[in-house]
């Protein structure tokens, strides 16, 4: 793979809190990947060092073979950076607010009209040209973000929680936005604590937790590493009062309840064979469970990453883990 | 939702076109604030303000009838505007640089070429740029006023350009403090600027206009010399304040030190070999040098002591002499305090320079010298002040704050033990001359003994601070020997 972002043994040490604890990972030229990890895991701080906008206590970050810390003035050349939260400026219009970060950027004239309108088609930003920045929707201020990190055309958009806060229908704008910015041939660093938001556009997925990177791969192998685990899931419904399913299960030990349904439950069973699954739904009929459905469910994105979690708290061990180094706070 | 690609260019709209409103030349920060501040309630209420105070008063100088009418038309000209240009527009910068980082702005802007100095210098600018603005409108009702009689225009329009340069000073150090995340040292100087502003210019205005307009027909010398060094020293303490500004929101990535400290160097430096040497301007450039060299303390202690490697690599290529260079220049407070030693001898070279000599002639200390005896305290104070601060600073990570709240509480403490004692120190000064500011007592009381033991502690403060100084420099050594192995790798 071809990295436009690698990251070495990152440390990040506020005082007693250790933020990044030896993390690494690659973040291949033109990809889509998403940064996946509860509030707090480390992904902000992680996606700022790789920004330029925080350094490292230990550890190396390249940018297109550009170290962060030696060229920071490279870097931000190279990437687009739009932050999870930004204040935009009273009485200013979208139009002049293009325009400063264009002037800031170092493009004159004809050229700078010439960005500053590009990223506004591109954004669809033209019909609210003459509105004041500070006037916008949550939405249409994500799109100003985004216009704003696209101004010096940068070959790599770090975006945090772009879609935090923002309506359905924002959402489905800014996904089309980014498959676009991915059709131009951008690389995308993308992070949310939704994993349903980024399983279907990212093309790979780091997780992180409490400072770790705990997996890296794509959805599917995240789905996989549950099942590797041994366990599949069956949605239940019965004939007449649920609580029979549940008494049923209770009396069953290869069986457990994850979620009570109106109908039924959600059942966990100890195997992914099959076989097993016949054997309990034969069981639940000669035990006198009138069922009425029993299917099986593909496990969701979340239910997998918090089973990892349980796993990685259990020692089941993350996927790169680091000693980390003595550091300075 | 366009689908029109990044790299399709079609014509300029008619809307996109107006952009060229001002000049590329115009620095972008400049250019954003004048955009953004013009439109702002407050720029429009103040000129109007202006116009209409001015008006009437103009209105009121040609139907009156009084000997002085002309007289009275310039005092209130001076008095509106000096409100204006020397109160509220300053006071419109002390939320200047802290609106940007509160809002996540700065950072944004930090990700563009735009330098910091780039980025506080437009806050200040387009402040200046207003005052400008308004000192423009207000000049046709100066010169109208001369019509009234009475006037030297010459010397009320020089009065008129220091209100304007005074103006910049103020709102440099107003907008230079608003970088600061403590709000307490953001709103000192505004808090403290409104009630003095407002005595100084009812006092200057209303009672000794005739003297003002006297001084600033420069015909006396030696107000000439004064009344240069109140501007340089005004101008000068704007810039540092700025400066302090810009470091506090530089990004690691930017060594916003070394012109500061080059520009303190020369100054004082400048100040201490021109007018230290002549007995009769030596207590009063004493007094400055030691304000500044204060001031500077003030800045170095919030200094965060780290260093990128590319701020390190133009120091380490030049060898040993550029390390020893840096020592004294690399961005943080550990160099800055090793500067601060060398300051503290150019003090005591012009304030003291009659103590080594006195010392080893006739075997007296000079310790009862009262200029000798404020240097050491104040420098006590500092050292103090520093050390407490870079002791603390994980568990108060604004060291300013710190360093601030240790002078207040020594000057409290001095008070206290003041009044306790009746006025009256004697005897105190040997037993508390730990306390910072306690020198007061000192100097006053001409106590060599508790001034001895002062210096004591001031040596002492000062050498742990060194203690302190030399674990970051450790660090440092460190750093330059990752420099010179990635030159070596030619990375």
């Amino acid at each position: 793979m071809d990295a436009v972002i690698e990251v070495r043994n990152l440390h990040r040490v506020f005082g007693k809190l250790h933020a990044v604890n030896g993390v690494s990972f690659d973040v291949g030229r033109g990809s889509v990947c998403g940064f996946i990890g509860a509030n707090g895991a480390g992904k902000t701080t992680t996606m700022r060092m790789i920004a330029t906008l925080d350094y490292p206590s230990a550890g190396e970050i390249r940018v297109s073979g550009y170290d962060v810390l030696g060229y920071p003035e490279k870097v931000r050349s190279l990437l687009g950076w739009m932050p999870d939260h930004f204040g935009n400026y009273a009485n200013v219009t979208v139009l002049e607010y293009l325009d400063f970060y264009a002037r800031a950027m170092g493009f004159r004239g004809k050229e700078r009209q010439m960005r500053v309108q590009e990223v506004m088609e591109f954004t669809d930003l033209l019909p609210l040209a003459g509105r004041f920045s500070d006037k916008l929707s949550k939405g249409m201020t994500q799109r100003l973000g985004l216009g704003r990190a696209l101004l010096h055309d940068p070959e790599v958009l770090i975006m945090d929680e772009p879609a935090a806060g923002l309506d359905p229908k924002a959402r489905v704008e800014l996904k089309h936005l980014i498959r676009l910015l991915a059709k131009e041939g951008k690389t995308v660093f993308i992070s949310s604590h939704i994993l349903s938001e980024l399983g279907e556009m990212c093309d790979h997925l780091l997780f992180m937790d409490g400072g770790r990177l705990v997996h890296q791969g794509d959805a599917e192998s995240l789905k996989d590493r549950g099942q590797e685990a041994g366990v599949s899931y069956y949605v239940v419904h019965v004939f007449g009062e649920p609580e029979l399913l549940f008494n049923w299960v209770e009396m069953n030990p290869h069986v457990s309840l994850v979620e009570s349904l109106k109908k039924g439950g959600k059942v966990e069973i100890d195997s992914s064979d099959p076989e097993k699954a016949a054997y309990v739904l034969s069981r639940m009929v000669s035990d006198g469970l009138k069922v009425i459905e029993f299917r099986r469910e593909e496990r969701n994105l979340e239910d997998a990453f918090i089973d990892m979690l349980e796993d990685v708290g259990r020692g089941g061990g993350a996927e790169i883990a680091a000693t980390p180094p003595s550091l300075p706070s | 939702m366009s689908e029109i690609s990044l790299r399709e260019v079609p014509e300029i709209r008619p809307e996109v076109a107006q952009l060229s409103d001002f000049s590329d030349r115009l620095s972008p920060m400049v250019v954003k604030e004048l955009r953004q501040s013009m439109r702002t309630k407050a720029f429009t209420m103040l000129f109007l303000f202006l116009q209409v105070i001015l008006g009437f008063g103009l209105l009121a100088g040609v139907v009156g009838t009084g000997s002085d009418v002309g007289g009275m038309f310039s005092r209130m000209v001076f008095f509106v505007f000096g409100i204006v240009a020397l109160i509220l527009q300053p006071l419109r910068g002390a939320g200047a640089v802290w609106g940007e980082m509160k809002d996540g702005t700065l950072e944004i802007m930090s990700l563009t070429r735009l330098r910091s100095v780039r980025i506080v210098f437009g806050k200040w600018a387009s402040l200046v740029s207003q005052t400008g603005l308004m000192l423009l409108a207000t000049l046709p009702y100066l010169v109208m006023r001369y019509f009234l009689g009475g006037m030297q225009l010459f010397a009320e329009l020089m009065m008129m350009a220091m209100v304007f340069l005074l103006s910049g000073a103020l709102t440099a150090v107003t907008v230079g403090f608003s970088a600061n995340r403590s709000v307490i040292v953001r709103w000192l100087a505004p808090v403290l600027l409104v009630p003095f502003g407002l005595m100084f210019l009812s006092g200057a205005i209303w009672s000794g206009f005739d003297e003002m307009v006297e001084f600033f027909s420069f015909q006396d010398d030696a107000v000439n010399v004064v009344l240069g060094a109140l501007t340089l020293g005004a101008l000068f303490f704007g810039y540092y304040i700025f400066e302090m500004g810009v470091s506090q929101i530089a990004p690691l990535s930017e060594n916003h030190t070394i012109r500061k400290r080059l520009v303190t160097l020369g100054f004082m430096l400048g100040i201490g070999l021109l007018l230290g040497f002549s007995d009769e301007a030596k207590m009063g450039t004493t007094i400055v040098l030691l304000v500044l060299s204060a001031l500077f303390a003030m800045d170095i202690v919030s200094e965060v002591p780290v260093c990128l490697p590319r701020v390190a690599e133009p120091y380490v290529k030049r060898g040993v002499l550029g390390k020893l260079f840096g020592r004294f220049f690399y961005p943080g407070w550990h160099s800055g305090f090793l500067l601060l030693s060398v300051l503290v001898f150019v003090v005591f070279v012009v304030g003291g320079l009659t103590w080594p000599k006195r010392f080893l002639s006739s075997g007296e200390t000079g310790l009862n010298d009262e200029l000798v005896i404020a240097i050491t305290g104040v420098f006590h104070a500092v050292f103090v002040g520093i050390l407490i601060a870079r002791l603390f600073v994980k568990r108060f990570p604004n060291p300013l704050v710190i360093f601030v709240g240790v002078q207040v509480l020594g000057v409290v403490l001095t008070i206290f033990l003041g009044l306790m004692t009746g006025g009256d120190g004697l005897g105190l000064g040997a037993v508390m001359s730990w306390i910072p500011w306690m020198w007061l007592f000192l100097m006053d009381d001409g106590d060599a003994g508790g001034a001895l033991l002062m210096s004591f502690f001031a040596v002492i403060s000062w050498l742990g601070c060194l203690v302190l100084v030399m674990r970051e420099f450790g660090r440092t050594g460190d750093l330059e020997k990752r420099v010179m192995s990635m030159r070596k790798e030619g990375v």
